[in-house]
């Protein structure tokens, strides 16, 4: 493609894409060899990084924490290695605030759609006290003999 | 390599006036200057975001469901742990090969972008190999959705998970097949085209980065 249709494009578009002095830019990439190579680098760290985490998981599994500890700890993890993701595969950390809007909105109705039915539950524990008892989540047991059987 | 893979054509604005009869879509490669980002960009988070909603619906479920119930297998009991450790492997690495698959093309080089394409292809077809396996013998030892909570949550949620996974496998399939067409006429259509798939993904590693734990080790 000739510089002319680049220059073209960035008149006509008087949109900050984020120039600096490493060459192309586009929709925010930095398209210069140089920083692509730098990117490919950062990429492969971050694999490294998710393998380890992957490999915490299971380690977390193994340490027989108390239910609650585990999921949380277990849930951090996966939290971590979600947010490596997001922010750079998924280029989050270099992203248009529209995108972030966007993600705005889906976080409160994600968190909605958690409490709406977790209020009810517990809405309903304090309405029928002998529900709450028959209903503590309990350790676990051999799979086909218990959860809640149709 | 001209290091500046990503290059304007002028059809990208609906220039009608450079020859061309047919009516072409706007900002398919270049930014929107009210949004800032391209067109194909925002429609793909847009869609994440509906499917966020979609899984988010199936963890509630799932948390309701374990809280409420009087007990609750752990998965690491009755799945198999080291199966799904490796699939885990297999799709962090490829969501690396389909980032690297775009990076490789915004440098011009076609061959290794298609050789990545190539390789997240492949995990696809391993993760889903595995996934069979892991099927199979759930079936063998009559582990249906219908014998109880845990299970009837572990075939949606992983079964849902699965389905994009081939829905994913079937675009990557289709980029690969056209891509020496596309990339020799609309590389960089081509190129964010590999972009938005990836993001689509990448989404998908970061749902299994979340049931691999909730249903596998907890």
């Amino acid at each position: 493609m000739s510089s002319n249709a680049s220059e073209h494009v960035s008149h006509e578009h008087p949109v900050d894409h984020g120039h600096d002095d490493h060459g192309s830019v586009h929709d925010g990439h930095d398209n210069s060899p140089e920083a692509i190579k730098k990117e490919i680098r950062r990429y492969l760290l971050v694999l490294g990084a998710l393998g380890t985490l992957t490999l915490v998981t299971v380690g977390i599994s193994r340490l027989h924490l108390p239910s609650w500890e585990a999921i949380a700890l277990g849930l951090a993890v996966a939290t971590i290695k979600g947010s490596l993701v997001a922010a750079f595969f998924m280029h989050l950390i270099s992203e248009r605030k529209l995108i972030f809007g966007v993600l705005a909105f889906t976080v409160f109705f994600f968190a909605m759609l958690l409490w709406g039915p977790w209020h009810h539950h517990y809405d309903a524990e304090r309405e029928w006290p002998g529900h709450d008892k028959t209903n503590k989540p309990a350790a676990a047991a051999p799979a086909n003999q218990h959860g809640s059987s149709h | 390599m001209d290091g500046h893979a990503l290059t304007p054509h002028a059809g990208d604005h609906g220039d009608a006036h450079a020859g061309h009869h047919e009516i072409e879509i706007p900002y398919t490669v270049h930014p929107r200057p009210d949004t800032g980002v391209y067109n194909g960009k925002l429609g793909i988070w847009l869609f994440l975001a509906s499917e966020v909603m979609l899984f988010g619906a199936l963890f509630s479920t799932l948390v309701l469901l374990r809280t409420s119930a009087p007990s609750w297998p752990h998965g690491k009991e009755i799945l198999n742990v080291p199966l799904a450790t490796v699939n885990t492997f297999v799709l962090i690495g490829s969501s690396v090969t389909v980032i690297l698959a775009w990076a490789y093309l915004r440098l011009g080089d076609l061959k290794k972008g298609k050789l990545f394409l190539l390789l997240t292809l492949l995990c696809g077809f391993g993760f889903l190999g595995i996934k069979t396996i892991e099927y199979t013998t759930k079936f063998s030892h009559h582990q249906f959705p219908s014998t109880n909570n845990f299970f009837a949550t572990y075939y949606v949620m992983t079964g849902l998970h699965g389905l994009h996974v081939i829905g994913g496998m079937i675009v990557f399939a289709y980029l690969l097949l056209t891509a020496d067409k596309w990339y020799g006429t609309k590389r960089d259509q081509f190129t964010n085209r590999v972009e938005v798939t990836g993001l689509y993904w990448h989404f998908v590693d970061l749902v299994w980065i979340f049931l691999f734990p909730i249903l596998y080790l907890l």
